[in-house]
């Protein structure tokens, strides 16, 4: 019996032992003389991800000193701060603009200024303006102007708010399509015709889905922050009449989704079912919308209330600013062929997931503009009118998640809501974020 | 002591040794340090400082913290008697000795073992307010009657569900009571622990009570209950504990997981942990995290005790 037990506890720490020693020997462990570079991203789409392995190839066929780790995780940017809590962050990861400033304040990545210095074969005028100077920071106390700030990300590509509209839609309600200079306006009586309701009232069609609730508001005139980021500023008789503007699309003209009509469902989805006439949407949306056979769609530059303000997104990869010169060095070169032409930018275009942040890429004819859809030079020619939404302050993470997400959606998901008052206390919590940021040192 | 008494004596610490192993070398460390986390402020990226007892003060003073807790008890109040009833009125059906009983059982604990995320998003689908089966059932079966009773002059629109049906997951006033009615679809692991009380209870008592002319309400009410105390004791503590654990239901039903606003609609579902969550991954506050974590074991903690003893009054072991 006693024989019995114990052969079960054996047999039982035997599983164990072995499964212990699979995990340890399963640890990719890296050709002998080779400097490793981990690289995390975002990316885990099956067609992403061999796009990714294919720069890694062409790297290291070009740089056989170094032998480069992808780690693909859709929670990256989590897995970068428990990382870098631990002492273990990856050496090169993707970044976007919103956690630049925690980053770049916190030592967790290196300036790439004196990179760019150093290195003759690396240059930033390739790329749009306005996306490299996305991925600069400097504390906004102090004023720096945005050419001389820090850069802390290599480019790499960047998306705007657009207006992705479903041509037969159009065609059948006898509606003109979008031009360059629509209008607010345009828009709104648009969306009016193309709303199709069924004999008991139910909206069976709706002419379009809401905008960003922040640049209507700049488009309105009005704003978020001040000037320095010092205050909120969002309390504005423009703010309010954006708001309510917004709520009236949505609840008196019921041209607009409400969230129970989306619920189970998401804008996207309705877009492609042949539910939404008009969609305010991102770039990367294209890459779903050119499997639809169903109907053709197109691009439109988004309309503002008073003028054009369009969300903007910039993506960039980061090197970690924990590693040895060696390995500084080796990660440098990875993240410089990656974003470069004639490196990961001639590979990335084949996903038209984002703009590339390489000016002449984007423009040509063979790659980024290549329809579907036939009006892609907007989602470039949006950059122009395109702001980033995200504060750079350290704290953006708890401002956009616990303020200004659940707050616009409490405002707009109640027909009643009281704007102003809500926005006073939008006001006032994001001051209370606002006063834990550095300041200058007296 | 022969050799057979000392193995007999050690095999019992042998087959718990590695849940010790696991316990002192994954749990006990992190425990500590989310200990010595909740008295200080830390980022993870810069060097965390000792702020003493700031943290719980800051909590206490939060609304947002405050709002969690009230949600997160209000949660447990609907769901755990609901669940509970709902797990043992099922282990009493499943009780019986029927043709097919095995199957009924496989069916009803299914949901236990189904994978949580798949099956809260096809019930999200299901509670569509526009074009979702349930509403659409209610609106076929339910809500025509109005019109009916309209022919009295009667305005019945102040009875929730007599005019539309209600948006399940996108009205905040409802939300909470839609993961409540959720929970009870994952009864299945309370219902196979009240099933094995169930049978553990000796057909004789019932037997002697039928002799004094019981019928089955008599039979339940002084035979099954008062021997099934124990099981639903059991059933009490673990999902009071389990309701204020709450975290995937939440996080998924409020879509906060596809990039939704926090807590859902008005932060109807912003239980506890999903705020912990956000605290510490979001927000990269590790010691407020942490001093919810202990907030949290200290409310289990007391509800538990609670429990146990107001557990002495109604439970019977003998």
């Amino acid at each position: 019996m006693e024989r019995e037990s114990l052969s079960k506890v054996a047999a039982l720490f035997a599983i164990i032992s072995s499964l212990a020693l699979v995990f340890y020997y399963s640890r990719p462990i890296p050709p002998s003389g080779k400097t490793v570079v981990r690289f995390l991203t975002y990316e885990t789409g099956p067609a992403q991800m061999a796009l990714v392995r294919e720069i890694e190839k062409r790297f290291e066929e070009e740089n056989p000193d170094i032998d480069v780790q992808p780690e693909f995780n859709t929670l990256a940017r989590d897995k970068i701060y428990v990382e870098a809590a631990s002492g273990t962050s990856p050496d090169t990861f993707y970044v976007v603009t919103d956690d630049l400033p925690k980053m770049a304040v916190k030592g967790t990545i290196e300036p790439l200024g004196p990179w760019f210095e150093k290195d003759k074969s690396a240059a930033l005028h390739p790329y749009f303006d306005k996306v490299v100077d996305a991925l600069r920071y400097a504390p906004p106390y102090k004023k720096v102007p945005i050419h001389e700030q820090e850069i802390w990300a290599y480019p790499l590509h960047f998306s705007t708010d657009v207006l992705f509209y479903n041509r037969n839609l159009f065609q059948r309600a006898g509606v003109a399509e979008p031009t360059d200079d629509w209008t607010w306006g345009d828009m709104v009586e648009a969306a009016k015709k193309l709303t199709k309701r069924d004999k008991n009232g139910r909206v069976t069609q709706f002419g379009m889905f809401l905008p960003d609730t922040t640049t209507t508001i700049q488009s309105n005139g009005g704003d978020t922050f001040n000037e320095d980021y010092s205050r909120c500023i969002i309390n504005s008789p423009e703010s309010v009449e954006a708001i309510n503007e917004l709520k009236r699309l949505r609840f008196e003209l019921k041209v607009a989704p409400d969230p129970a009509q989306v619920q189970g469902t998401s804008s996207m989805q309705m877009f492609k079912m042949g539910q939404l006439a008009m969609l305010p949407g991102r770039t990367y949306m294209a890459v779903d919308f050119n499997k639809i056979t169903e109907f053709e769609y197109d691009v439109a530059l988004m309309p503002g209330m008073k003028k054009n303000v369009e969300r903007l997104a910039v993506g960039g990869l980061a090197m970690s600013a924990n590693l040895s010169p060696k390995q500084k060095e080796a990660a440098w070169r990875w993240i410089r062929f990656y974003c470069s032409p004639g490196g990961g930018q001639d590979v990335l275009g084949k996903e038209k997931n984002c703009v590339t942040a390489v000016k002449d890429y984007a423009w040509a004819p063979e790659y980024f503009m290549q329809p579907p859809p036939r009006n892609g030079r907007v989602f470039v020619t949006s950059l122009q009118d395109s702001v980033i939404t995200v504060p750079p302050i350290v704290n953006a993470a708890e401002y956009l998640n616990a303020i200004r997400n659940p707050m616009f959606d409490d405002m707009l998901r109640n027909r009643d809501s009281k704007v102003s008052e809500m926005l006073q206390t939008y006001q006032d919590r994001t001051n209370a974020i606002l006063a834990l940021e550095p300041k200058p040192e007296s | 002591m022969t050799r057979a008494r000392f193995w007999k004596r050690w095999e019992g610490f042998l087959f718990i040794l590695p849940w010790v192993i696991g316990f002192f070398a994954f749990a006990l460390g992190p425990l500590m340090a989310s200990a010595k986390m909740s008295l200080q402020h830390w980022d993870m990226l810069s060097d965390p400082t000792f702020v003493g007892l700031q943290n719980y003060s800051e909590l206490f003073a939060d609304t947002t913290f405050l709002w969690s807790l009230q949600r997160t008890a209000l949660y447990a109040v609907m769901a755990v008697p609901l669940t509970m009833a709902g797990s043992l009125a099922v282990a009493m059906l499943l009780n019986q000795k029927v043709p097919g009983i095995a199957w009924f059982r496989t069916i009803y604990y299914l949901p236990s073992v189904t994978a949580g995320v798949a099956m809260l998003t096809l019930w999200t689908l299901l509670f569509r307010p526009e074009g979702g089966p349930v509403n659409w059932l209610l609106e076929y079966a339910w809500i025509p009657w109005p019109k009916f009773y309209s022919l009295f002059n009667v305005d019945w629109s102040f009875i929730p569900l007599m005019t539309k049906g209600p948006g399940w997951l996108s009205d905040k006033d409802w939300a909470l009571q839609t993961m409540v009615l959720l929970s009870v679809w994952g009864l299945g692991s309370g219902m196979i622990i009240y099933l094995a009380g169930l049978q553990g209870i000796p057909d004789h008592f019932y037997e002697a009570a039928e002799l004094d002319g019981a019928g089955s309400w008599r039979k339940f009410l002084n035979v099954t209950l008062p021997m099934l105390t124990p099981t639903i004791f059991f059933n009490l503590v673990m999902n009071t504990i389990g309701t204020f654990q709450a975290f995937d239901q939440a996080y998924i039903l409020s879509g906060a997981s596809a990039g939704g606003a926090m807590g859902g609609p008005g932060q109807a579902l912003l239980l506890y942990v999903v705020l912990l969550y956000h605290t510490a991954f979001q927000f990269l506050k590790m010691g407020l995290a942490s001093a919810m974590a202990w907030i949290l074991f200290f409310i289990i903690l007391a509800l538990t005790g609670l429990n146990f003893y107001i557990g002495k009054r109604w439970v019977h072991y003998d």
